[in-house]
């Protein structure tokens, strides 16, 4: 029998041991690296001091995943291995709070030397204080796929590579006017889904959409689900409940794709509606092979990981030929963006959706075998 | 283990509860500071100070009010949705004293700021009263009462933001820039402030829970209510009380919230925070059966629980988050095993008893393993080698607890 008095004793070395224990086993890289106490700007500098690449998300999404391929496919390419940078990524969990703790967090860590992230809320200031201290300590800071609100806070990072998220707007609204258009329709209603509807690249796209669908057909709403996969599929539920005269759903995150394409199927209202869709979630490619998606506009999250290590290594080699090259307007209107171009996929030739309706210099319009030929080439599972 | 009731009321000396909790997160620190490549702690130690203390404060305010109503013996579910709608609350307000086409809010005055905390703090007391009521008079238990509002203040808060944006606006949003001067500099001096006014208001707990009658009346609810009820007290003033601190706590959470992420953001906002503030009570050592638990130990609860979370940020180096819901629930669930050891039969007491303590041993060897190979997958020199790794910890693990049971078999008979 254990004595009484030993027994607190006991409890608080267990308790002590077996908190450090856990912390220990957490342990990433322990003894891996030198302590480097001249901050991330002095790493980021030094020759052969382990030095990191962050990119932190908006949220948690299969749109992600390509961007990591991108990620490591760029690390590989540009010799991030052998300069000793690592490059990670980091799921946001859908919050600007989520965002800013991580950005404090990166920022006492010296072997950051770049930051690229995918800013949740445009307008957030905190985010944007964060992003300046991380500048400010010598730390290469660039936004991809959202950017911050460009006339607000255009300094608090270095530069943006993505969509012109306006331009995918449009280009996914003159599809799905084409689309309608085929149907015979002169009129009818469109709801448009996204997880923000005041996230710039939301809010760019769907604008985008709404001036290049034209006034013949009314937008009647634009539903947010918080990057809530289940909210998502309940909106479109409520949506096509809502407003009997709906032609068209529109889904503007990648995930929205297949919450439409279950609703409707479920529902057994598919004939009813024109269906087009942002990028390429893997559920949303098998949708489209089972034809309950018309038209989906692709980005290029893989070429947006690749071109942002590409970027982030530039930044700190201080290598301006690299840099020039990206960004050619540097110092004229938005000379600080970098798109990394759109697809436009449908299933076949058969669709109304015609090569000719968009511009060949911005778009690429590709068939449904053709993209995932293209996506085996790189083991992707979507885009 | 030493009683952890009796409050505050052992003065300033801390009790071997709150001894371990300082022992070890001075383990955690050392350790920390030793495996972490960039050895953070000692190398910008002042940055991840300011980190700890700021989220310390915030889940310390929130704790504060989870233990003064677990130690009235009830539970308050609704904190983290109390959190939003206060911060709602508040932004709205601000929306409606700014300047007609200004949405970042930065028009705002000193009347429309006073207003819009006032009536952020108030709606605290609102619904603590109305907890109070749906406990007392309509009488569903505190875990009903709480987890109604848990889920519906959060949904008020996405619809009070949508049609006051509509209203205001003209064009509904999900969420509300705050960027009124007052509250930047509130978030520029934020860690100075925040933790301050944690402090501050610990003290204030400690003060009514030791030295006040009503204190004493807080303990006794959370002991026996039917005794408390016929000893005189008015046990429905005394639930009040604790529901309204509970949700007011909560509410000052939710305007710190806002300035410091610059929004309010209804549908994500402090989204379960009322389950870390609840784990930093009980592992500050309050008990969920009512009428034990310190303010002090709340206080050391909070701030261990943010170190460890702090460190684990600092080991892992990106997603660290992925594991602090696993981490809390651990430290949790150990706080009160040890706890209910320390309280009941001073070991006397088996952690593998019949069949289902048989059936738990492979379960926790097989966790161990797999969060080894989950950890290891990290760590270059375990490259190709992780499954193998993960098969030992569960083994050695294995081994371990079927050591334990058999020793203990060997004491009961």
């Amino acid at each position: 029998m254990v004595d009484g008095t030993v027994v607190p004793r006991m409890h608080t070395l267990i308790t002590t041991a077996f908190v450090a224990c856990l912390v220990a086993g957490c342990s990433g890289n322990a003894g891996t690296a030198t302590p480097m106490a001249g901050g991330p700007a002095a790493a980021a500098k030094a020759p052969g001091v382990a030095k990191r690449f962050v990119f932190i998300t908006n949220g948690d999404d299969p749109f992600w995943d390509a961007c990591l391929s991108g990620l490591e496919e760029g690390a590989k390419r540009f010799g991030c291995a052998a300069a000793g940078i690592t490059v990670s990524r980091d799921v946001n969990n859908a919050s600007a709070e989520g965002q800013i703790e991580r950005l404090r967090q990166y920022a006492t860590q010296p072997d950051v030397a770049g930051i690229a992230l995918s800013v949740i809320q445009a307008d957030n200031q905190a985010i944007v204080d964060e992003m300046k201290k991380l500048q400010a300590k010598g730390v290469k800071v660039i936004t991809v796929d959202g950017d911050v609100n460009r006339e607000l806070y255009r300094e608090a990072r270095s530069y943006y590579i993505g969509t012109d998220n306006v331009v995918g707007g449009r280009t996914l609204g003159t599809a799905a006017k084409a689309l309608l258009d085929a149907k015979g329709l002169t009129s009818g209603g469109y709801v448009q889904f996204a997880g923000f509807t005041d996230n710039d690249n939301a809010r760019s796209r769907m604008n985008g959409v709404k001036e290049a669908i034209g006034d013949r057909y009314v937008e009647r709403d634009r539903m947010a689900d918080e990057m809530d996969l289940q909210r998502a599929r309940d909106n479109v539920r409520n949506a096509t409940q809502n407003h009997k005269d709906l032609a068209a759903l529109i889904g503007i995150w990648s995930y929205d794709a297949p919450a439409i394409a279950d609703v409707v199927t479920e529902s057994g209202s598919r004939d009813k509606y024109v269906i087009a869709t942002f990028d390429a979630a893997p559920l949303a490619i098998g949708q489209m092979q089972k034809g309950n998606i018309d038209v989906m506009v692709v980005q290029n999250p893989f070429e947006m990981g690749v071109r942002t290590v590409r970027l982030l290594k530039a930044m700190v080699d201080d290598d301006e030929a690299v840099i020039n090259e990206m960004f050619p307007r540097a110092g004229m209107p938005d000379g600080d963006v970098h798109t990394t171009g759109l697809r436009v996929v449908v299933p076949d030739r058969s669709s109304p959706v015609k090569d000719g309706l968009f511009d060949s210099q911005v778009v690429e319009f590709l068939t449904l075998p053709d993209f995932t030929a293209w996506l085996a080439k790189y083991h992707l599972t979507g885009s | 283990m030493a009683p952890l009731g009796s409050s505050g009321g052992s003065g300033w000396r801390l009790p071997r509860h709150e001894l371990a909790l300082v022992a070890a997160m001075v383990a955690v620190f050392v350790i920390t500071g030793w495996l972490d490549p960039n050895h953070t702690y000692f190398a910008t130690w002042a940055e991840s100070r300011d980190i700890i203390l700021r989220n310390t404060a915030i889940l310390g305010i929130i704790a504060l009010g989870a233990a003064v109503v677990i130690i009235a013996g009830g539970i308050d579910l609704s904190a983290g949705s109390m959190v939003a709608f206060s911060a709602t609350t508040c932004a709205l307000l601000l929306a409606l004293f700014a300047a007609p086409d200004d949405r970042r809010l930065v028009t705002v005055g000193p009347l429309g700021i006073g207003v819009a905390i006032g009536g952020s703090l108030l709606s605290g007391l609102l619904v603590g009263t109305l907890h109070t009521w749906l406990i007392t008079a309509i009488r569903l238990p505190p875990f009903v009462a709480t987890l109604a509002t848990l889920v519906g203040l959060r949904s008020f808060a996405r619809a009070m933001c949508l049609f006051v944006t509509k209203q205001r606006w003209g064009s509904e949003s999900q969420q509300i820039n705050v960027n009124t001067p007052f509250f930047a500099w509130l978030k520029e001096h934020n860690v100075v402030i925040m933790t301050c006014t944690f402090l501050v208001l610990a003290l204030l707990t400690w003060l009514i829970l030791s030295r006040t009658v009503l204190g004493r009346h807080l303990y006794a609810l959370g002991g026996n209510e039917q005794a408390a009820r016929l000893s005189g007290i008015r046990t429905d003033n005394v639930k009040w009380f604790a529901y309204c601190f509970g949700s007011l706590t909560a509410s000052l959470a939710g305007i710190f919230l806002m300035a410091d992420s610059s929004v309010a953001q209804p549908g994500n906002l402090a989204r379960g925070y009322e389950l870390n503030a609840i784990a930093a009570a009980v592992v500050g050592g309050c008990s969920l059966q009512g009428g034990v638990g310190t303010v002090t130990g709340t206080v050391l609860g909070a701030l261990f629980l943010r170190v460890v979370i702090d460190a684990v940020s600092k080991l892992i180096k990106a997603s660290a988050d992925v594991y602090e819901g696993m981490i809390v629930g651990i430290i949790v669930a150990l706080a009160v095993t040890l706890t209910q050891f320390g309280h009941s039969g001073q070991g006397a007491r088996r952690l593998f008893p019949g069949g289902r303590g048989l059936a738990a041993i492979p379960t926790i060897a097989a966790f161990a393993g797999l969060l080894a190979m989950m950890g290891a997958a990290n760590v270059d020199a375990f490259a190709g080698r992780t499954g193998l790794l993960g098969g030992a910890v569960a083994g050695g693990m294995l081994l371990l607890l079927a050591t334990v049971r058999w020793l203990e078999g060997q004491r009961a008979s």
